[in-house]
């Protein structure tokens, strides 16, 4: 008879500790690994930014400066805005995009120009004329379509905002004018929204509010269990903001990171998102997936920087 | 982490963490499926896992969700793909208690079964299941009394039953 009488609950516990039998896994580290690695290639690739373009956008770290500096060099590859004086005269658009006319009135479909283009050679429009941010490219660089097989496009109306400790802002609900081009992959949501405001000051004032309101954030008990936000601020240029929030376990290494950034293009004010598993750590803006972002980001803000005729 | 470190954790990890993932969840060829897969995506972002015993905590959260998140969609529409590996397994084989023990685990709160198996499958202190689930140490041990309590009967009426 043993000294102690036995735990069966105890017991059963020991059972599913005791792994000395149990079997290998089924595939070596060496394959773990290889699908890891194919597994960053391709999230790489989706992201936009080759390994080699996001060297390009840490040299240009500027590029998404919007005033009080000269003008970047813009870049060779993604979208820009057509100037082509008519739709009619440049072949047709591929089907869920079409021509963005900076002259035209604008088209009932919420579409951009997918293809990219020679850099314009034709006068800017005024920069008084108004920015209608459903023909600007904001799905540049995103898949063609989003998981559920339903193609990525551009759309009025107000965007899916950004969460700041339980509070949903940037919308752009109240705006002058609102677009939002969205990618809904399985582990990977981005979303670009494009809020153009009744004049620049306005815009500003919602920058500098938000820039507040996320400094605020910080470390407040609004924030859900295991979440954190790290400011990095004007890491990208004078007109910009840039955060990131992380998620998981309290204690414990993120499992998910959004990056949020902001840019000040005159009376507009863009809002970049990218949220979920496939994002990894952004704390510094050199970090690889700020720097894949925001080269992304580029051919978006060269798009509005041509329409409005400034930068 | 370098390729050797990787590997040495995957080896010695790769068991126990299904099992904990298993008492979790029910279904050991998922749990090892998903166990699997989390490896997969932890070599991919390794740079934000670095941090000693919270990369079996990545592990587990992670291979957890992904097998809820199955289960929601095989629910909804039954796909294949959404095996990351799919193979079949043999484990070591049905151990009475383990079967008993995964199957009165089921019957209870998944906040008691969570904690129940991070305490005592995955061997966490009280303090270290508070962090990792984001409760309070007090709200753990009640979690943790309750469950042994309920578990306790469980199994009784089990063995009754038998």
């Amino acid at each position: 008879m043993p000294e102690h009488p036995v735990d069966p609950l105890e017991e059963a516990f020991e059972s599913m500790r005791d792994t000395s039998r149990y079997p290998l896994p089924d595939l070596d580290p060496g394959t773990v690994r290889g699908l890891g690695d194919r597994r960053r290639r391709r999230r790489r690739a989706v992201a936009g930014g080759s390994v080699a373009a996001a060297a390009v956008a840490v040299l240009a770290g500027a590029v998404l400066v919007v005033g009080g500096g000269p003008e970047p060099e813009p870049l060779p590859a993604g979208p820009t805005r057509s100037t082509t004086p008519t739709p009619s005269s440049t072949p047709p658009a591929p089907s869920g995009t079409a021509e963005a006319t900076p002259t035209g009135p604008p088209t009932t479909t919420p579409t951009v120009d997918a293809t990219p283009t020679a850099p314009s050679t034709a006068p800017p429009p005024s920069p008084a004329a108004p920015l209608d941010p459903a023909t600007m490219p904001l799905t540049a660089g995103y898949p063609d379509t989003n998981e559920d097989g339903t193609a990525t496009r551009v759309e009025r109306g107000p965007g899916p905002g950004v969460d700041v400790c339980g509070q949903t802002i940037l919308t752009g609900r109240d705006a002058r004018s609102v677009a939002v081009g969205r990618f809904l992959g399985g582990e990977d949501f981005r979303s670009r929204t494009l809020v153009v405001f009744s004049d620049e000051a306005e815009a500003r004032a919602a920058l500098e509010w938000t820039a507040a309101t996320v400094r605020d954030c910080v470390g407040s008990p609004d924030l859900p269990a295991g979440s954190s936000v790290t400011v990095l601020g004007e890491a990208e240029g004078p007109g910009t903001f840039l955060w990131s929030q992380d998620y998981g376990p309290v204690g414990g290494p993120a499992m998910a990171t959004g990056i949020r950034r902001l840019v000040l293009l005159g009376d507009a004010l863009l809002v970049d998102t990218v949220d979920g598993e496939a994002w990894g750590p952004g704390g510094s803006a050199d970090d690889e997936d700020v720097v894949a972002t925001r080269e992304a980001l580029v051919p978006v803000v060269e798009a509005v920087r041509g329409a409005r005729g400034s930068g | 982490m370098e390729p050797e470190e990787f590997d040495a954790w995957y080896e010695a990890a790769f068991a126990r963490l299904v099992r904990q993932v298993y008492a979790m969840t029910g279904d050991e060829e998922e749990a090892r499926d998903c166990v699997q897969e989390a490896f997969v995506r932890a070599w991919d972002r390794r740079s934000r896992i670095d941090a000693g015993r919270g990369r079996d905590a990545w592990i587990r959260t992670t291979a957890h969700r992904l097998a809820v998140s199955r289960w929601r969609r095989r629910r909804m529409d039954r796909r294949a793909s959404d095996r990351a590996v799919g193979v079949t397994v043999a484990a070591d084989g049905p151990d009475e208690r383990r079967v008993a023990l995964v199957a009165a685990l089921r019957h209870l709160p998944e906040a008691q079964r969570v904690a129940l198996v991070l305490h005592h499958i995955a061997d966490l202190s009280v303090d270290e299941v508070a962090a990792e689930t984001g409760a309070p140490a007090g709200t753990v041990k009640a979690r943790l009394s309750r469950g042994r309590a309920a578990l306790a009967d469980l199994l009784a009426e089990g063995a009754t039953h038998a």
